[in-house]
């Protein structure tokens, strides 16, 4: 799994929109004082780019033949799909909170607010659970069909929520649905506390390890 | 009993529009299987079954003494493969593809691996997408022969090669298989090439098997009959594969060289007949059903 992993690394850090998605991620730590719903996007959005980004190659290379020849176990293959999808999260919070810190250093005449470690949890409990849905989709249908899952489950919610909730923060952030729910969690004092963000970032944990094995079981049965 | 690389009984699978019926095929440890037929012959599917990416409907197959598709890691540690379209990543480079490919192999040796590359005369810092189809493939075999595959499976690894570039390749080929210790079933339509490595043919047509032997007994079971038309009887007829008819002659394939010459004698004449030969012969059915004029 972890030679997988080094393989998604290695190819990664060869697109040029790496780095802005690390940028996102700073952002996002700058904003989730005063724009959670916005800042949650921010996170999320390099973790969706990271997965889909390796399933759109090994649809490309027709990856999947190959990687089941080398001696990985078929679990394996699935396996770093979703570590790739839990390292890119952790690193998005990781970057969130440097941008946060940054924040702090700047001082309270930055206007901005101030992090939350409540905001932190969520986003990545959010994070898992998008990964949990759009990895099991890709893995049940194929990635042709699963983008287009992906996209009636996240987007067009979220341009509705969004948009509705008006929490989001423009187009940007109408375009994610998960931050537009974000957003309406952060009204509602989502963010004050640590007990219902960790209770996130544990249910997303489970959903994540569930999809891992249906998708397992669904792969250990596939042809090539 | 000699030591199998490969061995299949009575495998059949089905799919909509194709069925591989009842395959047996065996191979033993340091030879090379040359698995020629044409297109839609049931040669990848065969491959597949081989390499655990397909199953079985019935029958039994074992690859290196294991079941494929119930083996572990440890068996495809042992194989390796080239596939017909090279499937590596294409962003990535010869050197990016070791790093990540060398964790999965416990007997992977950088120093082999960048012997390989340079004996190929391959840039390892060249992205793959950037590289031709023959270095492609040639990279495919140099990742096989860095681990010590005792078993190498390619899938049509010369088509779409120009001359040069499979040359070259099946020189690679050869080294390898002068070694001794590697196996080889090598699947192609291009005959040529196993012409000059294979130790055994197997030919598929239509999803069986029509026949898997030594080459050299193949070559010389096999013989092109020419002649004039007045020599084409029923009975020579019967003694060929198949035939064709042009003006005031024929050509003709037959398994049967001597019952051919006992009967025609002098009126016809006996060559060699090519790997080429004998899979046209066999696959073209006008060849078969062409009646003498």
């Amino acid at each position: 799994m972890l030679a997988l992993l080094h393989k998604d690394f290695l190819m990664l850090r060869k697109e040029k929109m790496v780095w802005l998605m690390l940028g996102l991620a700073c952002l996002g730590g700058l904003l989730s004082g005063v724009q959670p719903g916005a800042a949650i996007f921010l996170l999320f959005f390099p973790v969706y780019w990271a997965t889909a980004y390796s399933n759109a190659y090994d649809y490309k290379y027709g990856a999947e033949a190959v990687l089941s020849s080398l001696p990985l176990p078929r679990a394996g293959i699935v396996g770093a799909k979703y570590l790739l999808s839990l390292a890119v999260a952790l690193i998005a919070v990781v970057l969130a909170l440097a941008g946060g810190l940054l924040l702090g250093l700047a001082g309270p005449k930055a206007g901005a607010g101030r992090l939350e470690p409540g905001f932190l949890l969520a986003a990545f409990g959010l994070c898992n659970l998008f990964s949990a849905i759009a990895l099991a989709a890709y893995f049940r249908f194929g990635y042709m069909k699963s983008r287009w899952i992906v996209i009636i489950l996240f987007v067009l919610p979220s341009v509705a929520i969004g948009t509705f909730s008006g929490s989001s923060g423009g187009a940007v952030g109408a375009a994610a649905g998960v931050a537009g729910v974000a957003g309406v969690a952060a009204l509602s004092g989502f963010f004050s506390g640590l007990a219902a963000p960790a209770l996130l970032v544990g249910a997303s944990l489970a959903a994540l390890a569930l999809s891992c094995l249906y998708s397992s079981a669904v792969f250990a049965r596939r042809e090539f | 009993m000699p030591e199998l690389a490969i061995e299949i009984r009575g495998a059949c699978k089905r799919y909509p529009g194709f069925s591989l019926e009842g395959l047996s095929l065996s191979l033993e440890k340091g030879y090379v299987l040359g698995l020629i037929g044409p297109n839609g012959a049931g040669k990848t599917t065969t491959i597949r079954l081989l390499m655990g990416l397909a199953r079985a409907d019935s029958g039994e197959i074992r690859v290196l003494g294991e079941d494929p598709r119930k083996a572990g890691p440890a068996l495809r540690a042992r194989l390796g493969f080239v596939y017909d379209e090279s499937k590596w990543y294409g962003t990535l480079n010869a050197r990016e593809t070791a790093a990540w490919v060398s964790r999965l192999y416990p007997t992977w040796s950088d120093e082999a691996f960048g012997s390989r590359l340079e004996g190929f005369g391959l840039d390892p810092g060249k992205k793959i997408d950037e590289l031709s189809k023959g270095q492609r493939m040639k990279l495919s075999l140099a990742v096989a022969l860095s681990h010590g595959a005792e078993l190498i499976v390619m899938d049509e690894p010369t088509g779409g090669l120009d001359p040069v570039s499979r040359s070259e390749l099946l020189d690679s080929l050869f080294a390898v298989v002068a070694e001794g210790r590697t196996s080889l079933l090598f699947s192609t339509h291009v005959t040529q090439d196993l012409e000059r490595i294979a130790d055994y043919i197997a030919f598929m047509k239509g999803g069986r098997l029509v026949f898997s032997e030594a080459r050299d007994e193949v070559l010389a079971r096999h013989a092109l009959v020419r002649g004039p038309l007045s020599a084409l009887d029923p009975g020579l007829e019967a003694a060929l594969v198949g035939r064709r008819v042009y003006d005031g002659g024929f050509e003709g394939l037959t398994d049967r060289p001597e019952a051919v010459r006992s009967r025609a004698g002098d009126r016809i004449s006996l060559e060699r007949a090519s790997l080429e030969d004998i899979m046209v012969y066999n696959v073209r059915e006008d060849y078969h059903a062409r009646p003498a004029s």
